[in-house]
């Protein structure tokens, strides 16, 4: 038997991938991916018949496609939205992504979503609460449900318990999967002064089946999760500590604001193999610094996307 | 205090980010609804404020969704200018706060609010309802074309369809069949916003029409938007092939809608159903109806 599949739920290592981003359909459309799959945010191809679909299928071809959601809200208190639940199972039955994921944040309540990846209060209640959802989650989908840690800002004084240890015990309890972005455990160790190191020894390498790498911003004390630049060297070494953990899993750069061209996408990913190799001899990449408030959570939204 | 539980939490934190005015008023009211505050709730780490903390969620809220409209409206931003589309996108994302999973249903809110917000009391003749109604008109072709782009078009069946001739329609009518696909939109407008939109879509000098009833076809073919001004009969013609039916029964129609002879539009049509297949306004099928289901 082997552990590495069975450990990751049966999915398996896709390799290097990036987001599939407007940007590039043009570009993607006449050459070949260069990367070994892609992850599209699911919300942006749901109800989307147009060109981004006919891209979608146009890559779906050549490579794996992962569906990443912004909008599951797996921690809200308001009822599962099961008009969303329906049509992201409808588009995973066309799409055969490799497996479906969200974060583990809620998005609104009272019918509102604020559209942003709002923290947990972390308490043994909550704890429970978003079991039993993941638990529904999965029934209905029929497939592990894979969540991620999101970047935040602020924690809430009735937590019991740090996120690894949340997160830990979701996973060990209902048996969905972890997406660790490294990025935003960086993020968050800086902005709650936690060691980002212990972080990521105390998720459990098992449940690990994907892994994202990201750029931040500066902005004065806090670090904020902006999706727009270069991955720091910070953010590769916690990357390399987190795949010796792991025994390598799926990795994804992402890159939602100020999107380079295609070519400097895919060497900023490759970048990865060298550090993969133990090779942590990159160049300083320092995180941009800015006195402007960021947009924190970037939820990719897709600018209109039409055949040129 | 006994902690707060996850219910009321989240709608404390909810009520934060969604309501309007300043930090200060927002927590008030927030407060006030669920009996919590700042200091009791938002932990102190560092030496970063809790006010500095709740700040990056509530500007980022409406950073993010004045984005999403920012980049569905490009047309209706230019002709506002940047500063007036962002005070009436703000107050949309305040007037109501999005309810659904999706973001792109943000723009439908938004016409809602231009619609619901313009002064009533202004006289139709006056110069200033045009500069309260053409943003309005704009922003719903803006839609229109934003959502052609985005439903199901006939790009599957290209290249199974043949071009229909003068000949097919004059002397085969009988024989064609015709449907719209899900990416037509039909809209009324209060003013021809085709020449005005295609202008500023691509930065080229404008002037600003007077207002005249127009009704704007939008659809799209390989991907590529097209946009018509029609006139009555040619609305009710697409109005009536939104049903799938026989070519003759759509003309019967737009005939019977309009008051004009059947036979005028079937000569018309010989110049304009060519048209409206090549912008992917109409499917024909030239086997009758059961080819538009084949």
């Amino acid at each position: 038997m082997n552990d590495k599949i069975t450990s990751r739920l049966g999915l398996p290592d896709l390799g290097l991938g990036v987001g599939l981003r407007n940007k590039h359909f043009h570009h993607l459309l006449n050459n070949p991916p260069q990367v070994d799959w892609f992850e599209i945010i699911s919300e942006n191809y749901m109800d989307d018949y147009g060109f981004v679909r006919h891209v979608l299928h146009h890559v779906r071809q050549q490579v794996p496609v992962v569906m990443h959601g912004v909008s599951m809200s797996i921690g809200s208190t308001d009822p599962l939205n099961m008009e969303y639940l329906k049509k992201l199972k409808t588009l995973a039955e066309e799409i055969e992504p490799m497996w479906v994921s969200d974060h583990l944040c809620w998005t609104g309540v009272m019918g509102i979503n604020t559209h942003d990846l709002l923290p947990m209060p972390l308490t043994y209640e909550s704890l429970k609460h978003v079991a039993d959802r993941v638990d529904q989650v999965q029934n209905y989908l029929k497939r592990p449900l894979i969540l991620e840690n999101p970047s935040s800002y602020l924690e809430f004084k009735a937590s019991e318990m740090p996120e690894w240890e949340f997160l830990a015990s979701l996973a060990k309890t209902t048996g969905c999967g972890l997406l660790l972005d490294v990025n935003n455990v960086f993020v968050s160790a800086h902005n709650h002064g936690f060691d980002a190191e212990h972080y990521i020894r105390n998720i459990p390498a098992e449940h690990v089946v994907q892994m994202h790498i990201a750029g931040p911003t500066d902005y004065g004390a806090l670090l904020v999760d902006t999706h727009d630049q270069p991955v720091p060297h910070k953010v590769w070494q916690l990357y390399k500590l987190a795949h010796e953990l792991t025994g390598g899993v799926s990795t994804l750069l992402e890159w939602d604001a100020n999107i380079p061209e295609y070519d400097e996408l895919v060497a900023e990913l490759f970048k990865a193999k060298k550090v993969l190799k133990g090779d942590m001899g990159l160049p300083e990449v320092p995180i941009q610094a800015t006195d402007t408030l960021p947009v924190s959570n970037p939820v990719h939204f897709q600018l209109e996307a039409q055949y040129e | 205090m006994n902690n707060p539980g996850t219910v009321q939490l989240q709608r404390w934190m909810n009520e934060v980010i969604t309501t309007q005015g300043n930090m200060q008023f927002k927590l008030q009211k927030a407060g006030s609804l669920y009996h919590l505050d700042i200091n009791d709730v938002v932990a102190e780490t560092r030496d970063v404020s809790i006010y500095s903390r709740m700040h990056v969620y509530t500007s980022g809220y409406v950073m993010r969704l004045f984005e999403c409209l920012s980049a569905d409206f490009p047309v209706l931003q230019k002709f506002m200018g940047e500063e007036v589309f962002t005070h009436f996108a703000n107050a949309s994302l305040m007037w109501s706060p999005s309810t659904s999973y999706s973001l792109y249903d943000l723009g439908s809110t938004f016409i809602r609010f231009l619609e619901a917000t313009r002064p009533k009391h202004i006289d139709e003749n006056d110069e200033q309802s045009i500069y309260l109604d053409l943003p309005i008109e704009i922003a719903r072709a803006e839609r229109a074309r934003s959502e052609s782009l985005r439903a199901k078009g006939l790009e599957e069946l290209a290249g199974s369809q043949s071009e229909i001739s003068p000949e097919d329609i004059l002397f085969s009518a009988h024989e064609l069949a015709v449907s719209t696909p899900e990416c037509l939109r039909l809209v009324q407008l209060s003013f021809p916003v085709k020449q005005l939109f295609e202008q500023l879509h691509h930065d080229e000098p404008y002037e600003v029409p007077y207002p005249l009833p127009t009704y704007l076809a939008v659809s799209r073919m390989n991907y590529r938007p097209s946009m018509l001004e029609i006139n009555d009969w040619q609305y009710e013609f697409l109005v009536a092939c939104q049903t799938p039916q026989p070519l003759t029964d759509a003309i019967n129609q737009a005939s019977a809608a309009t008051n004009i002879p059947s036979a005028t539009i079937l000569a018309e049509m010989c110049i304009w159903l060519p048209i409206l297949q090549s912008g992917g306004f109409v499917h024909i099928a030239t086997s009758g109806i059961a080819g538009l289901f084949g």
